[in-house]
């Protein structure tokens, strides 16, 4: 494929892979045998043309009153400032520092020009519904801007609470704020089946399932995704932590229908980050270009799925 | 002296026919003792509200919608406060359930009715003041530096729990928006300690007891405005549920200082409401 968007991206500057060294991550990043070096944004960027990632999603976090860690939101715009083709930037915030956080999605959005907020509950030591984190999401839902929630175990980080973000918690947010598109990244993982049921009610929840693809119990999500979630599944890296180049290696081995493929790797992304394709592109590719300025009207578009003929079995199992 | 009425709400046939319409209402008349008074225009009102010596009341929408089909519009609270802008001070009802249609509507109503601030009935739709649900109306308040009027004595009423009037949850709504002006509506009684206590823990937290003023128990309130709390006490009748006349006459009698039942009866609100330049050091804050 020549048209992919990687939800999840981090480029390896200092500021980044900083968290290498910070107790959050240290036993993670052991664990998952990374090692900490930094490398220019360029290079980044060279590689991510020629895999055919057309455009990345960097998140700013800020974990300042937990961790005593961030990486700002305005090195992250730096970052896009630089390479507006390739990246777009969601901000960091952090729920425990109460109005501050919604100012600074305000900010973030009307000033710094991003395109959504990231929140990572378990590393705030919050539930995803907890109301620390309400007025971050009326902000978000009242500006129209997507909010991203990192999921999954969180191995060996100290202190966490894996269902902070579990699937039924963000069932009541999802409920709360109809209007608010939530990308769970990380899928929710180990509770595959409720990332799926939750995907599935919502029309306002997406995930992707990044780092997570070959485990035990994962095969769940291509069936999902290739019989009734197929317009709600995200490809994304979690790069560097997940090299991208071996990421898509498993994704061209992952058993999707071919159509259900293209929505997974671009076009459900597009519609959230409502980027379209220009077809006269540069090197024989296709380009994303940002919609014109302004919000789009409501909802994310949703084309249902078909319900009926799963429970009928007349898709089969799909993959 | 001037005497401001936190809550109060004018008898006009927009109130009272959805007062009259309601059994949980009824039961409250009863109860309390008092009897419904009848619908009148207005300026009848106003000449009432006078004669009981007020010079302002604050008027509180009401929006339950979600649940109880019960509503005041904002703008028709709006439509008072302009044909009597000396008289009566504006504040918006919201109803919790609205999600961010309660977000838009304290907007709109602060911003474009221009009304003083917000009121919400969280017991009314079966919550509690600490809801997470009421959290992004709690911060768009702060931002927007109006006070929340918060109904916690939904006592005499059979409907919901008594625990929705402790002032407990109101603790962590205070913690967790420390500039927020939060009024407690009802809230002297029967958890006049705690009220006691969490208004003199928070700098922008104040109470009033209306319709029990004159409980057994109360009189702790009192003798809390006289030593520790003497700028967040204020006064109200919560008429038509109690008779502004009549309660002016007896809460005049209660043995505040004289330099207190001033700032309870007029000056508390009329800093709270911006009424007049800032009257120096909170004597809160004088107490460390």
């Amino acid at each position: 494929m020549t048209n992919i968007i990687d939800f999840r991206v981090r480029p390896s500057t200092a500021e980044f892979v900083s968290i290498a060294d910070n107790p959050v991550f240290k036993d993670m990043m052991k664990w998952i045998g990374y090692e900490k070096k930094t490398s220019p944004v360029e290079h980044l960027v060279r590689e991510m043309e020629t895999a055919g990632i057309s455009l990345a999603v960097v998140q700013g976090r800020d974990l300042e009153t937990t961790f005593g860690w961030k990486v700002s939101n305005d090195h992250v715009a730096s970052i896009v400032q630089r390479f507006p083709r390739n990246f777009v930037a969601f901000g960091g915030v952090d729920p425990n520092k109460g109005m501050e956080a919604v100012r600074e999605v305000q900010r973030c959005i009307e000033k710094l020009k991003f395109k959504g907020i990231s929140m990572d509950p378990y590393m705030h030591r919050r539930y995803a519904n907890d109301k620390k984190l309400y007025p971050v999401y009326a902000k978000c839902a009242e500006l129209g801007v997507p909010v991203i929630l990192t999921s999954g175990p969180g191995a060996f980080v100290p202190g966490s609470v894996m269902e902070h973000t579990a699937p039924r918690v963000i069932d009541e947010v999802a409920a709360d704020f109809p209007e608010l598109t939530i990308v769970v990244s990380h899928g929710g993982f180990p509770w595959v089946t409720e990332m799926v049921g939750v995907a599935m009610r919502h029309v306002n929840v997406f995930f992707d399932w990044s780092a997570y693809e070959l485990m035990p119990g994962a095969e769940l999500y291509v069936q999902a995704a290739n019989t009734i979630i197929a317009d709600k599944v995200l490809y994304a890296s979690a790069h560097p932590f997940v090299d991208f180049k071996e990421s898509l290696k498993r994704y061209e081995k992952l058993p999707f229908n071919e159509d259900v493929r293209e929505k997974v790797m671009f076009r459900n992304a597009a519609r959230i980050l409502k980027v379209e394709v220009s077809v006269a592109a540069p090197a024989g590719r296709a380009r994303m270009e940002p919609r014109a300025e302004g919000r789009s009207e409501g909802q994310v578009y949703y084309s249902g799925s078909p319900f009926v003929s799963v429970l009928q079995g007349s898709r089969g199992q799909g993959a | 002296m001037e005497i401001i009425d936190v809550r109060a709400r004018p008898n006009t046939k927009e109130y009272m026919s959805l007062f009259e319409a309601s059994p949980g209402i009824q039961m409250v008349f009863r109860k309390m003792g008092a009897s419904m008074p009848a619908s009148a225009p207005i300026d009848e009102f106003i000449r009432d509200m006078r004669e009981a010596g007020i010079s302002r009341i604050v008027c509180t929408g009401r929006d339950i919608e979600t649940t109880g089909g019960w509503k005041v519009t904002n703008d028709y609270v709006a439509s008072l406060m302009s044909q009597y802008p000396a008289h009566i001070i504006g504040v918006a009802g919201i109803d919790p359930l609205k999600g961010s249609g309660a977000v838009k509507e304290t907007f709109r109503a602060v911003r474009e009715l221009g009304l003083k601030g917000i009121s919400i009935d969280p017991f009314a739709v079966g919550m509690y003041a600490n809801d997470r649900r009421l959290y992004p109306v709690y911060e768009l308040c702060a931002e927007l530096d109006v006070p929340v009027f918060i109904t916690i004595g939904p006592l005499p009423v059979a409907g919901p729990y008594l625990s929705f009037g402790s002032p407990m949850p109101i603790d962590e709504v205070a913690t967790d928006f420390s500039r927020l002006k939060i009024v407690c509506s009802h809230g002297g009684w029967p958890f006049s300690r705690e009220m006691v206590a969490i208004t003199f823990r928070h700098d922008y937290v104040y109470f009033e007891t209306s319709v029990y003023h004159f409980m057994p128990g109360a009189e702790l309130c009192v003798e809390a405005a006289n030593t520790c709390i003497p700028d967040r006490y204020l006064f109200a009748t919560a008429f038509p549920f109690a008779p502004m006349k009549e309660t002016v006459q007896r809460f005049r009698k209660l043995p505040f200082k004289p330099d207190v039942l001033e700032k309870v009866m007029y000056k508390n609100a009329a800093d709270l409401f911006k009424l007049e330049p800032a009257a120096g050091t909170r004597s809160g804050r004088q107490l460390f």
